[in-house]
């Protein structure tokens, strides 16, 4: 097993005391697998892929495990934490003005980890840099090296933040929204773009998002989250058709469809995901559910699980079947 | 059946001047729209689909007169708006009303919901403070808040919330057109829903006609019966909605359906792995040097819209899929 | 404005030494020790005592009563100054957000022109020109003040206008005063709120060099820039005489800038906590 998460707390201090951002999450990802994690705002999704690269901000509890190649991360020190980042752990951002310095050319940004963990020239370096540009289908790579961020579309920028994460060959690359601020045919070609790495080099990925349809179509396994607490999980095909979870269901039920008739009415869920501290004792969906029962405000809902690796934390898992 | 069109739009033209790149060298222009022209019936919602660079942004603002083309005219209801009068634009304007991307911009901070959903009442005056008050309160409650929400200030709601406010600022003069550009994209799905839903109804009960703009086609496809689709600054399909999703004529209009991430379906086509290559410059059909089905005629010489697959559509194509 | 929950302590000593200073000002049309003006020969330079609690000057002058006096034409100078600042200052900012284009670059390099000039050497050729005394000293700090503003408000109001809610406000038909009263003061008021407690304390310090320089308040005007000049002479024998005025002209520029520094930490983040 790659990596190994069991039990991960994040608490964050507030002026109103700690507050559970990510809570009990227990999941395994392997060799070469992608883990997609679906969320909306508020479920800790974000939070949690920065704590596995020990990234939680300043004043954050981290409890529980994370087993990455064999070795407990939790509790790191934060100079062993640094070897592993861009080495064997890769993260790539959501929005790629902002993750990369306007003030440096991209050629020496992504050779950056190169230099650091690998113990290259800067020269060497650049030159591996334009070599790693081509490889993410850059057109023109020499041109993309020597030029700084702002001189980029946003679809080049994302591709420059690629070749950075993975000009180490990193294990496991993190992917945190990445294409939720990019077109959506630069989307299609980006998300094809980490397909084809994956691929090539076995590496794993961990593709955070708020779409259920990108993660469907590029992830074996998915995570839904809602309110810090991973609401069902499993391959992505069986979640997908045959939910366990009433949070599930309402998120596929409230997409539109590009082929569904026109005006026919959303299901929606009414309400809003709630904040981090208002989440009480019982289940965060228990208000908007419409399967609630008393038990569902009280209690956490325990993990249920079908055929083994289909996970979902509901009070009524069972009787949401496909007839229900 | 001739209606005169709720908007028409005609050979719209809009550049953008850039600073010049030496002194007394000719302005940079950046060409945002390159003759634009459609026309929206009442009651039928039009979509308008593009992404980054295709001009939709700046099509929404020289509809509803907040900027000037170049060249082009807009009509609402038969009237040339950039003819008009200060005094008469502003009238005009209770009939045509906004609905932004962001719910946390578009509202002002410093102002309580009644001032800001009461605003464009401001602009006709003549309103008292009990009927301005009583017409807050209702366009609240058409859009599913309460009426004590009213005193609220911006900070105190959530997203779909601020969103829903600012769709009641759009309908309190009950306009019959509502452009919204990008309605739903800063909301979550769960909340996105709502606003949909709500966003139908009100086309289906209040008589409001929505020019709706979106990169999104799903969204598009739910409430727009006809929809055209942009790529820069021009209308490259156009048609209604879900014949134009189902089989798209023009290349670029089917890379967009194609990459649109769906449940319904498994993607059948692999999207291309290479950068999005930069656009033509000059002569020829500013898409060619994407296009998987191009030739030599489509770099030489730009299509214009023609009819494809039967009257209601049209594409601009030499070699149209349908 | 909602509830200030957490002032710095900059805001409380602030706000304690700015309300010192406006009390003693509004002291001095009440009550003073002393008449201010009120020469005394004999008692020249006295130490201080239980009738005279700062001693007198080299004119027999009860100090107390001149420190409290000439808080006055202090504070009088700062209102009316920022004041001519913030009124020509927003007229010009908001003319130059609205208008753009050339009426705005004009605008602009007019208060660059303004700038060039040492504000103090600018006040010193005013008042040299029409002649000292306060009214002058107020009408050249004021000038000084109006760039500032301007610049300030420009650039604020720029911002405002970017967001949507101005846009929006466009849609619905407001007119160019409308979105200027309704949305765009509102929301840049505690810059310029910020703004104008610096520019007050800069005005004080203004008014005190030109008093010294013989430019300000003419006497029996009390002030503490000539009181300052003043006690240049006798500077070995008493050095006291220019630690009281000095200590005064001190410690409000200090009240007022802690004041500022106070309210921007307590109005900026507020607004950005909200949305």
């Amino acid at each position: 097993m790659l990596l190994e998460v069991k039990d991960l707390v994040v608490d964050l201090p507030t002026s109103g005391g700690a507050v559970r951002i990510v809570n009990d999450a227990t999941f395994r990802l392997g060799e070469g697998e992608s883990l997609g994690v679906v969320g909306e705002s508020g479920s800790g999704k974000t939070m949690m892929a920065l704590a596995l690269m020990g990234l939680a901000p300043e004043g954050a509890r981290i409890g529980g495990s994370i087993r990455f190649e064999d070795r407990e991360l939790v509790g790191l020190s934060e100079e062993a934490m640094r070897a592993l980042r861009g080495d064997r752990i890769a993260m790539i951002f959501q929005e790629p003005m902002t993750a990369l310095n306007p003030l440096h050319r991209v050629g020496e940004q992504v050779a950056e980890p190169l230099v650091l963990h690998r113990g290259m020239s800067r020269k060497a370096a650049f030159h591996e840099a334009i070599r790693l540009l081509e490889h993410v289908r850059l057109a023109d790579p020499a041109r993309a090296a020597r030029a700084y961020p702002f001189g980029l579309s946003g679809g080049e920028r994302q591709r420059a933040m690629i070749a950075m994460a993975i000009g180490c060959g990193p294990r496991l690359v993190i992917a945190d929204e990445p294409t939720t601020a990019l077109d959506v045919t630069v989307q299609a070609r980006i998300l094809a773009l980490l397909d084809g790495l994956r691929h090539e080099s076995k590496m794993a990925l961990i593709l955070v998002s708020h779409d259920l349809a990108v993660v469907a179509a590029h992830c074996d396994r998915v995570i839904v989250m809602y309110g810090g607490l991973i609401m069902e999980s499993g391959p992505v095909d069986v979640v997908l058709r045959d939910p366990r979870n009433p949070y599930t269901r309402a998120l596929l039920q409230a997409r539109p469809e590009p082929g569904a008739k026109r005006g026919v009415r959303l299901k929606t869920i009414p309400g809003s995901p709630p904040h981090h501290r208002e989440v009480g004792a019982g289940c965060p969906f228990a208000a908007r559910c419409e399967w609630t029962i008393d038990v569902c405000r009280k209690a956490r809902p325990p993990e249920v699980a079908f055929g083994g690796v289909h996970v979902s934390r509901c009070w009524r898992a069972a009787e949401l079947g496909p007839h229900a | 059946m001739s209606e005169a069109p709720l908007l028409d739009i005609v050979d719209l033209f809009k550049a953008y001047r850039l600073h010049r790149p030496r002194p007394f060298a000719p302005h940079r222009v950046r060409p945002a729209l390159n003759g634009v022209s459609f026309s929206i019936i009442a009651g039928r919602s039009f979509g308008i689909v593009g992404e980054s660079g295709s001009g939709k942004s700046t099509l929404a603002r020289i509809a509803l007169a907040l900027d000037k083309p170049d060249a082009g005219v807009v009509r609402l209801e038969g009237r040339s708006l950039f003819d008009l009068g200060r005094r008469e634009l502003r009238a005009a304007r209770a009939h045509m009303q906004l609905i932004f991307q962001d719910p946390y911009g578009s509202l002002d901070p410093r102002m309580r919901v009644e001032r800001i959903v009461a605003e464009p009442l401001a602009a006709l005056g003549g309103a008292s403070r009990a009927e301005r008050r009583r017409r807050v309160a209702d366009s609240l409650e058409a859009v599913g808040l309460r009426a004590s929400d009213a005193a609220k200030y911006p900070h105190e709601f959530s997203g779909g919330q601020r969103q829903r406010v600012a769709i009641a600022r759009a309908l309190i003069t009950r306009p019959k057109l509502v452009v919204a550009d990008e309605p739903v994209s800063a909301l979550d799905v769960s909340v996105q829903a709502q606003a949909l839903n709500l966003m139908s109804d009100l086309q289906r009960d209040a008589g409001v006609t929505f020019l709706l703009i979106s990169h999104d086609l799903a969204v598009v496809a739910h409430i727009c019966e006809t929809t055209a689709v942009m790529f820069r600054g021009r209308i490259v399909e156009i048609g209604p909605t879900a014949e134009l999703f189902a089989s798209p004529a023009h290349p670029y209009a089917r890379e967009l359906v194609d990459a649109t991430p769906r449940l319904d379906r498994s993607t059948t086509v692999a999207p291309p792995l290479n950068a999005t290559p930069a656009p033509a410059s000059g002569a020829g059909c500013a898409y060619a040097p994407r296009c998987r089905y191009a030739r030599p005629r489509c770099l030489a010489e730009r299509p214009e819209l023609t009819a494809v697959a039967g009257e209601t559509r049209r594409a601009a194509c030499h070699f149209p899929l349908v | 404005m909602k509830g200030f929950s957490r002032k710095s302590s900059s805001f409380w000593v602030g706000a304690a030494l700015t309300a010192a200073l406006l009390a003693m000002a509004a002291l001095s049309y009440l009550w003073t020790p002393y008449p201010p003006a009120a020469i005394d020969i004999p008692h020249k330079l006295a130490p201080p005592s239980l009738a005279h609690w700062f001693g007198t000057d080299n004119l027999g002058r009860d100090v107390a009563s001149e420190i409290i006096g000439g808080a006055r034409v202090s504070i009088l100078v700062g209102v009316v100054a920022v004041g001519i600042g913030l009124v020509f200052g927003l007229a010009f900012g908001l003319l130059a957000a609205f208008a753009k284009g050339v009426v705005e670059d004009s605008i602009m390099k007019a208060c660059d022109f303004v700038f060039a000039f040492p504000a103090l050497l600018s006040a010193i050729m005013l008042t040299s020109t029409f002649g000292p005394g306060v009214v002058n000293a107020i009408v050249a700090i004021g000038i000084a003040n109006v760039p500032i503003i301007a610049k300030l408000t420009r650039a604020t109001a720029n911002s405002v206008l970017a967001r949507e809610y101005a846009l929006a406000a466009r849609a619905a038909g407001r007119g160019p005063l409308a979105i200027a009263f309704d949305h765009v003061l509102p929301n840049i008021a505690p810059q310029l709120i910020v703004q104008a407690t610096i520019q007050f304390a800069i005005a004080i310090l203004a008014e005190a060099a030109l008093s010294y320089l013989g430019l300000g308040a003419q006497p029996p005007q009390p002030s503490w820039g000539r009181m300052l000049s003043d006690a240049q002479n006798v500077l070995y024998n008493a050095p006291r005489l220019a630690i009281y005025p000095g200590a005064a002209i001190a410690l409000s520029v200090l009240g007022l800038n802690l004041l500022g520094d106070g309210l921007r930490d307590a109005l900026d983040p507020k607004l950005k906590a909200r949305s």
